[in-house]
């Protein structure tokens, strides 16, 4: 055996155990792989817009669990549509790993998000559904679920046969048109209701006030109206309070703000559908998560919704749904 | 002598350490003693440095929810003094005993109760409330949420039950107020027909508990006594059951520590009890965050075995290069001495051990050189003599049988032939027992067998034998073995001649063909069967069966015999000397006659005597 041979040999012995040392030395390092960039687009920044807050403090619990540091974009409010769409399509530009995207508009929208998809980046949708099936998963209440409860929590306090109307925020949104189906299927299923018909508030109080006043004028018989979200449940209380009927016409509504808490506790309001927002940021970022890590998830994950009346609200329960700690109005 | 391994056709690769090579056997011996010290103590560090880490996390969380407790109980402490403060106030007693207490003692509790509050900030709300009279708050413009009552309240019930005692009621949102919600731990104590109420600002808490970092997803958790959750930071998740917590184990605990989870979610769970709440503070901490840095050790560890393992191989090239090399060229030399070569001296540097053996390499070389100068002496020493007993052999019958004649003859009275037959056989002797060398010129050979061939025809007649020489000039001065032609004459008078009626013709031819000097015998006498002229060259067991028979033809056993050792004796000294190629052979022919042809080298000068 030459000298030359012999050099070899180790040269070739010594790569060998260099090999299987970056090989170790790479296993026993901690993995780096939650390092996405992952963008949340919501629809309202707003601090006043109470169930965004808490589906930020939702993603960000995910986001100390799972080790990933998501950036949190979106309009100032809920109605800035043009400027949603803007912000996401720059974000399109960014190239992130992935989206997590709450729709501000079922059908404009959803362009922006078959360009997500096809820019290569995973996208969960969360709490509004878009005219797109590009979306790997779509978190959200089911909301169809959460209008029979309304239904059903309206036929509890409502004999048969009374009259029912509903007052919802905007026609052919994606959540009015769910909850408002949801709520007939509720009723019809505890019994026969005389059904008014369904008004839509355009997602402002006063419209919201104006058709509870008419309906109850109009109709002396009318039992009850389902507010299908927040403000048009807030607006019908109000007309109810006003109208001195809150003993004459039960409120069955969405959403917890502190006007409608109140409104419950003083028996205006006699249910409440209450969403789970913490739930949706979370869940939605764990989805994501799954989805980047090559992991199976489901088309459609429902965050769930609770039924709270008066003599439930303060059950420690729903005490942290109703009054989260991330209130930053507290 | 090649060993297999070395033979061509199985040629290890160049690029691997032959196994069972000195340089692997070392490679492997040291990397196996490095490998094993590595891992033993990386394995020991990793487990000594995970234990450490782990009981400074466990001691420094103890520490941290001790503390998270204390501050608990002190801000719970502060809470009881305030209670206590007020439920000592004599206006306050009145206040809630008095049926219809005055304005005055309103005023005076509402100045205490403010005037308490403007000294912490820490204080929600601070409430006394009479059997009839409204309650009063804090501050004056706190109203009474309309649409509940005090008794409907969780700690108002409480404090009821609890007959003076002051109840302390996990967090919870007060919802007393008209238009607010916040989260509070009440204090709620009866006196005297009324209720007071000390609720402490949850928020401080919950901030404190909240600001706790224990690695990234460590988190500080509260329970009450009853197992209920007062804080936890992903309340609503267990509340929702996406995430469970160990409440159950931790009850169970009651203080200490202790570890749950697998893998990456193993989680070591510290537990503080508070005596004044009942609550415990529970740490958790994730013991794969504690264990980075040990990790890291451990891959240091691995970096340095690499390390090691490179000077390892380093290390053994260096000792092969030290040990194998100097054996390589002792094989060397081996090889060479292999081949014949024993004119080596082995001068080899190197371990101590390899120089010993490059010293008695060499002796050894020499002692083989010196046996085989021996051998080779003592083999030409016993040529030699066979050489002379065989030239010895050939004259004592012939001496014998001429003076036997010559004997006949002076009983005859033929003095001629006597004088003619002695000069011949004295010339004869002359050219025999003359010392010397054993080669001789032709001329002389050819003489001498003159000689011999006159006493024979002198012997028997001339009509008998009659012979006649023939020899080129030219080669007369070459060298040839000396008598080599007189025993085949000899042979030929007695087998071809002797035995045939009428007598017989010997003719002598020498001549050269090209490198080959020849010399002839052919008689024309009865001749031989090729089975016997072979079988006389070889002189074995066949050869004394021809011996019988030719006796027999001869009629004379002991001439016969003579004659056969003749012959056979010229073939083995011509091949003794020049080797096997040279020699004689026969050409016979029954009835016909018989030629002996001797072949042998035409000898350059110089070369003649070996």
């Amino acid at each position: 055996m030459k000298i030359g041979t012999t050099i070899a040999a180790s040269l070739f012995t010594i790569m060998i155990a260099a090999l299987i040392t970056v090989f170790v030395v790479r296993s026993l390092m901690p993995a780096q792989e939650n390092s996405y960039d992952i963008v949340v687009v919501v629809k309202a920044m707003s601090p006043d817009m109470e169930f965004w807050q808490i589906v930020r403090a939702g993603i960000d619990t995910a986001a100390r669990e799972f080790g990933v540091e998501p950036r949190v974009t979106g309009p100032w409010l809920e109605r800035d549509i043009a400027d949603q769409m803007r912000i996401l399509s720059e974000i399109i530009d960014e190239r992130p790993d992935g989206v997590i995207l709450a729709a501000s508009d079922y059908e404009a929208l959803a362009p922006l998000a078959d360009r997500v998809v096809a820019a290569g980046i995973a996208l969960v949708t969360i709490d509004s559904a878009v005219a797109s099936d590009a979306a790997a998963s779509f978190v959200a209440t089911d909301n169809l679920r959460a209008g029979e409860r309304a239904g059903e929590a309206m036929a509890a306090v409502l004999p048969e046969g009374s009259t029912v109307a509903i007052v919802s925020h905007i026609e052919e949104v994606a959540t009015s048109i769910d909850r408002e189906y949801g709520a007939l299927r509720g009723l019809a299923r505890r019994g026969n209701y005389n059904f008014l018909g369904t008004y839509f508030s355009e997602n402002t109080l006063e419209l919201a006030y104006a058709h509870a006043e008419r309906l109850m004028n109009e109709h002396p018989d009318l039992g009850g109206i389902i507010g299908l979200n927040e403000t048009s449940t807030v607006g019908v209380a109000r007309a109810v309070r006003d109208a001195g009927k809150a003993s004459q016409v039960r409120v069955v509504g969405f959403d917890h703000s502190q006007e409608e808490i109140a409104f419950l506790e003083q028996d205006v309001i006699q249910a409440l559908i209450v969403q789970k927002p913490f739930n949706m940021g979370y869940v939605s970022l764990r989805t994501m998560i799954d989805v980047l890590e090559g992991r199976a998830v489901e088309q459609f994950i429902d965050t769930g919704s609770e039924l709270v009346t008066r003599e439930n609200m303060y059950d420690p329960v729903f005490q942290q749904l109703l009054f989260p700690f991330f209130d930053p109005a507290r | 002598m090649m060993s297999e391994r070395d033979s061509p056709g199985r040629r290890r690769s160049p690029l691997l350490p032959r196994i069972g090579g000195i340089q692997a056997s070392i490679t492997a011996a040291l990397s196996m003693m490095v490998l094993i010290t590595i891992l033993f103590m990386s394995v020991a560090s990793y487990n000594v440095t995970r234990r450490v880490l782990v009981d400074t996390a466990q001691e420094y969380t103890a520490q941290l929810v001790t503390q998270l407790r204390a501050s608990m109980d002190s801000y719970i402490a502060n809470m009881k003094s305030i209670a206590e403060v007020i439920h000592r106030d004599s206006n306050v007693r009145r206040y809630v005993s008095e049926a219809e207490p005055g304005a005055d003692v309103r005023e005076s509790v509402f100045s205490l109760l403010n005037s308490v509050s403007q000294t912490r900030d820490d204080i929600s709300l601070l409430m006394v409330a009479g059997t009839t009279g409204a309650p009063v708050f804090h501050d004056d413009g706190l109203r009474m949420n309309p649409a509940v009552t005090l008794e409907q309240q969780r700690w108002y019930r409480s404090a009821a039950n609890a007959g003076g005692e002051p109840v302390i009621t996990p967090a919870q949102v007060q919802n007393i107020i008209a238009d607010r919600y916040r989260w509070v731990i009440s204090l709620s104590r009866t006196m005297a027909g009324g209720v007071l109420l000390v609720d402490l600002n949850f928020t401080i808490i919950e901030d404190l508990l909240a600001s706790v970092q224990l690695g990234n997803r460590g988190y500080v958790f509260v329970v009450s006594e009853t197992g209920a959750l007062v804080y936890h930071p992903q309340q609503q998740l267990i509340f929702s059951n996406l995430r469970d917590e160990r409440i159950a184990e931790v009850m169970a605990i009651g203080r200490g520590s202790f570890t749950a989870g697998y893998g990456p979610d193993e989680q070591i769970y510290t537990v503080a009890h508070s005596e004044s709440t009942g609550w415990k503070v529970v740490g958790v901490n994730y013991v794969e965050e504690l264990l980075a840095d040990a990790r890291d050790v451990l891959v240091l560890y691995v970096l340095f075995g690499f390390l090691c393992f490179v000077l390892v191989v380093l290390l053994s090239q260096l000792l092969t290069v030290r040990i194998s090399y100097p054996i390589r060229r002792l094989r060397e030399s081996m090889k060479a001495v292999e081949q014949g070569n024993f004119d080596i001296q082995v001068d080899v540097r190197g371990g101590a051990e390899v120089v010993d053996l490059s010293r008695d390499f060499n002796i050894m070389i020499g002692e083989i050189k010196s046996l085989m100068r021996q051998n080779s002496a003592r083999q030409a020493e016993m040529r030699q003599s066979e050489l002379k007993a065989l030239q010895n052999q050939i004259t004592p019958h012939f001496v014998y049988n001429t003076l036997d004649s010559i004997i006949w003859m002076a009983e005859g009275r033929e003095y001629e032939r006597v004088i003619t037959m002695t000069s011949a056989l004295a010339r004869l002797l002359r050219l025999s027992i003359s010392q010397g060398n054993e080669l001789i010129p032709v001329s002389a050979e050819l003489e001498h067998v003159e000689n011999y061939l006159t006493i024979q025809r002198m012997r028997y007649s001339p009509e008998k034998v009659d012979f006649h020489i023939e020899a080129d000039p030219a080669i007369l001065r070459l060298k040839t073995l000396r008598i080599v032609l007189q025993p085949l004459v000899e042979n030929a008078i007695y087998h071809g001649l002797r035995t045939k009626d009428q007598g017989g013709h010997i003719v002598v031819r020498v001549f050269r063909e090209s490198d080959t000097l020849v010399c002839e015998v052919t008689d024309d006498g009865v001749g031989m069967p090729v089975d016997i002229a072979r079988s006389l060259l070889n002189g074995d067991a066949a050869a004394s069966r021809l011996k019988e028979a030719t006796a027999g033809r001869a009629r004379s056993g002991r001439s016969g015999e003579s004659s056969g050792v003749g012959v056979r004796n010229v073939h083995e000294r011509i091949r003794l000397y020049y080797g096997e190629a040279y020699g004689l052979s026969f050409e016979s022919e029954l009835g016909c006659g018989t030629t002996v042809i001797v072949r042998q080298p035409v000898l350059e000068k110089g070369l003649e005597s070996t």
